[in-house]
C-alpha cells in the first residue's frame, strides 16, 4: 500500500506544480506578506530611531498573521477542488481504474493536502522571516517610552516559536474541512464556494463565541497564536492563556476535528458511485 | 479458450429504474467483443460495474478467472480503459497526463509514454497542453491511457467519438493489430453498429438492461438471412408459385426481382420448385438484414 501511496501522490505534486493558479497564489502570498511587513509599521506609526529598528518578530507577526490567513484560504480552495475536481474533469475514473484502492487514493489525497499545507505554511514562513530578518533587528523589545527592554531577543524569540508551532495544527485543520467539504459534491466549484462559505461563517461564529466556547474550535488558533505575538512584539503586555497551554488545546483541538473530518469524508468517497 | 471476463448477474437499479437486468457477459481471451445497444441501454453501466466504479445492486464480475472484489489491484495491473468521454488534466500536455496514470500504474516504463502517443497518431503533438486538443485528438489520447500499461484486457467505451474517418480506420487498425499480434482482448461499446460489425469477433446486445443476443458475429450475420433475392423469368408466374406455399412468409417484387422471405432451409426446395414449373433463375442471393435490422427486430 506504501508504495502505491508514494506513486499517487508523486502524481498528485505532478498536478499541483503544473497548475497555474498554484503559481498565482504564491504571488499572491508574496504581496501580502510582505505589503503587512512594510506597511503596518507605517500605518500604526512606529518610528525607527538611531539605536533601534524594528523588532524582526514584530514585523514577522505582521507578514505571517496575514500570509496565514491568506494561505488558509488557498489552502481550503485546493483542498476543497482535490477530490470534486477530479470528479468535475471525469479524471476520477481514469485514475481509479488503475491498480489502486480507493484507499490508496484517498490516503494519498489527504497526505497531499498535508504535503501542500506544510509547504504553503513554510512558504509564507520563509517570506516572512526573510523580510524580518533583513528588514528589523532579531533583538529585544524596548518601552520607547521609558527606554527598558520589556522582552528579551531570547524570550521574544521562544514566543515566535510557540506561536508559530500553535498555528500550524489549525492551519491543517483546514484543509482537511476543504477535504470534507470536496467529498460533498462533484462540482469543484460549488465545493470551494461551500467550504469558503462554511469557513467564513465558522470564522464569524467563532469571533462571537465566549472564550471558553472559542478555544473548542480549531479556526481560533492560528489567528490566536499570531495576534499574541503581534502584541509581544510590539510591546504590549499581554501573556498567553494557560488553559490552552496547561491542556495543549492548541494540539487537541485541531486535530480532533481532523479525526472527526477524516472518516465522514473517506466514508463518503468510499461509498459514492463514480458515474462522472 | 479462457473466459477473460464474465459477468453473472450483474445488476443495477438507481432508485425505480431498472439500468441494468440480470446480465450475464461472456468474453473469451483474445475476442473483440462488440457491446452494443442503443443510447441509454445500460453499457457504460455495465461497464462501470465491470470496473467497480459503480457498486452493483447484485451480481458478480470475473476477470482472469477471479472475482474483482478478491483481487482488484492485481486484476487491474492487466486491464485498461476507456469510459465514456476521455478525461484529462487540460492545463497538462499529452506526456504529463500519461505521465501521472503511468505513475500510478505500476511498473511502466518511461519510454512507454512515447510508444503509445505516436501509436494513437499523437506523437507530434505530444508536449502540447491538452486543452489545445481538438475532439478527435483527445479521443485519441483516451485510447492512449487506456492501453498504456500493455493491458490484456482494455474496455473502450465508444472508442471513435468524434473521430474523423481515417482516425476511425487508423484506430481500428490498431485494435485488430493489438488483438492480433499481442492477444489482447477488447471489449468495445458502441451504438454504431457498422463499426461494430467492422471491427469485433464477438458480440453482445443489450436492450433495456437485458442481454438480448450474445454470441459469435459469424453466427449472428448467419441469423440475419431472412430469405432469397431472386432474378427469374417469368416473375408473375414466380409468384404465384410461390405465395402460399409452405415455409414462405412473404413474396414481393422489387428493384426487378423477388425477395422471399422464408427460412434458410427452404432456399433448395425453392429453386428447385421454379425450375421444376419452367421458371427460369438466373439468380439466387441469400437476402440478410442489416445488422441494425435485426437488432430492431428482437
Amino acid at each position: 500500500m506504501m508504495v502505491r501511496v508514494h506513486r499517487l501522490i508523486r502524481a498528485e505534486f505532478l498536478k499541483l506544480s503544473a497548475q497555474p493558479f498554484l503559481k498565482v497564489c504564491l504571488l499572491v502570498l508574496i504581496v501580502i506578506t510582505l505589503s503587512f511587513e512594510i506597511g503596518l509599521p507605517l500605518a500604526r506609526g512606529q518610528k525607527e530611531t538611531v539605536w533601534r529598528s524594528y523588532n524582526s518578530v514584530m514585523l514577522f507577526a505582521y507578514g505571517f498573521q496575514s500570509g496565514l490567513k491568506v494561505a488558509t484560504y488557498v489552502l481550503l480552495i485546493f483542498s476543497s477542488m482535490i477530490f470534486a475536481g477530479e470528479f468535475d474533469r471525469g479524471t476520477i475514473k481514469n485514475l481509479l481504474t488503475r491498480p489502486i484502492t480507493r484507499l490508496d487514493f484517498f490516503v494519498a489525497k489527504c497526505l497531499t493536502v498535508t504535503g501542500l499545507a506544510v509547504f504553503l505554511f513554510g512558504f509564507v514562513f520563509f517570506v516572512a522571516s526573510a523580510w524580518a530578518l533583513w528588514r528589523g533587528d532579531l533583538g529585544p523589545v524596548w518601552d520607547d517610552g521609558s527606554y527598558l527592554i520589556q522582552r528579551g531577543a531570547a524570550e521574544i524569540t521562544q514566543h515566535a516559536r510557540k506561536a508559530v508551532l500553535m498555528s500550524f495544527l489549525s492551519f491543517l485543520a483546514a484543509g482537511f474541512l476543504g477535504i470534507l467539504v470536496s467529498n460533498l459534491t462533484e462540482s469543484s466549484g460549488y465545493a470551494v464556494a461551500i467550504g469558503l462559505v462554511v469557513f467564513l461563517a465558522g470564522d464569524l461564529a467563532t469571533g462571537m463565541m465566549a472564550d471558553r466556547a472559542k478555544e473548542k474550535v480549531f479556526l481560533f488558533y492560528a489567528p490566536y497564536a499570531l495576534e499574541k505575538l503581534t502584541q509581544l512584539g510590539e510591546g504590549t503586555t499581554t501573556r498567553w492563556n494557560p488553559d490552552i497551554d496547561a491542556q495543549h488545546l492548541y494540539v487537541f483541538v485541531p486535530t480532533a476535528y481532523m479525526a472527526a473530518f477524516i472518516p465522514l469524508a473517506f466514508g463518503l468517497f468510499r461509498t459514492r458511485n463514480i458515474t462522472a | 479458450m479462457v473466459a477473460v471476463l464474465q459477468t453473472e448477474g450483474l445488476t443495477k437499479h438507481f432508485g425505480a429504474f431498472k439500468a441494468v437486468q440480470d446480465l450475464n457477459l461472456d468474453v473469451q481471451e483474445g475476442d473483440l467483443y462488440g457491446f452494443l445497444g442503443p443510447n441509454g441501454s445500460g453499457k457504460t453501466t455495465s461497464m462501470r460495474m465491470m470496473l467497480r466504479l459503480i457498486r452493483p445492486t447484485a451480481g458478480r464480475v470475473t476477470m482472469f478467472g477471479e472475482d474483482v472484489r478478491d483481487d482488484f489491484i492485481g486484476i487491474m495491473e492487466r486491464v485498461g480503459a476507456l469510459v465514456e468521454l476521455p478525461a484529462y488534466y487540460p492545463y497538462l500536455s499529452a506526456v504529463q497526463n500519461l505521465e501521472i496514470l503511468r505513475l500510478i500504474s505500476g511498473d511502466v516504463p518511461v519510454s512507454r509514454i512515447a510508444g503509445v502517443l505516436d501509436d494513437v497518431g499523437l506523437g507530434a503533438r505530444m508536449h502540447d497542453r491538452v486543452g489545445t486538443y481538438s475532439q478527435g485528438m483527445r479521443q485519441r489520447l483516451g485510447i492512449a491511457m487506456a492501453l498504456l500499461a500493455k493491458p490484456r484486457l482494455v474496455f473502450l467505451d465508444e472508442p471513435t467519438n468524434g473521430l474523423d474517418p481515417q482516425g476511425i480506420t487508423h484506430i481500428r487498425g490498431m485494435i485488430q493489430e493489438l488483438n492480433r499480434r499481442d492477444g489482447v482482448t477488447f471489449v468495445i461499446s458502441s451504438h454504431l453498429l457498422h463499426e461494430v460489425e467492422l471491427t469485433c469477433t464477438r458480440i453482445g446486445m443489450i436492450k433495456q438492461g437485458k442481454m438480448i443476443v450474445q454470441d459469435k458475429l459469424d453466427a449472428i450475420i448467419a441469423r440475419t438471412v431472412n430469405g432469397l433475392h431472386i432474378v427469374c423469368d417469368p416473375r408473375a408466374k414466380a409468384v404465384a408459385l410461390l405465395r402460399g406455399r409452405d415455409g414462405i412468409r412473404e413474396v414481393r417484387e422489387e428493384e426487378g426481382r423477388l425477395r422471399v422471405i422464408c427460412d434458410a432451409s427452404k432456399f433448395g426446395e425453392i429453386n428447385a420448385h421454379l425450375v421444376v414449373n419452367g421458371v427460369t433463375v438466373s439468380e439466387l442471393t441469400p437476402a440478410r438484414q442489416t445488422l441494425e435490422e435485426y437488432f430492431l427486430s428482437q
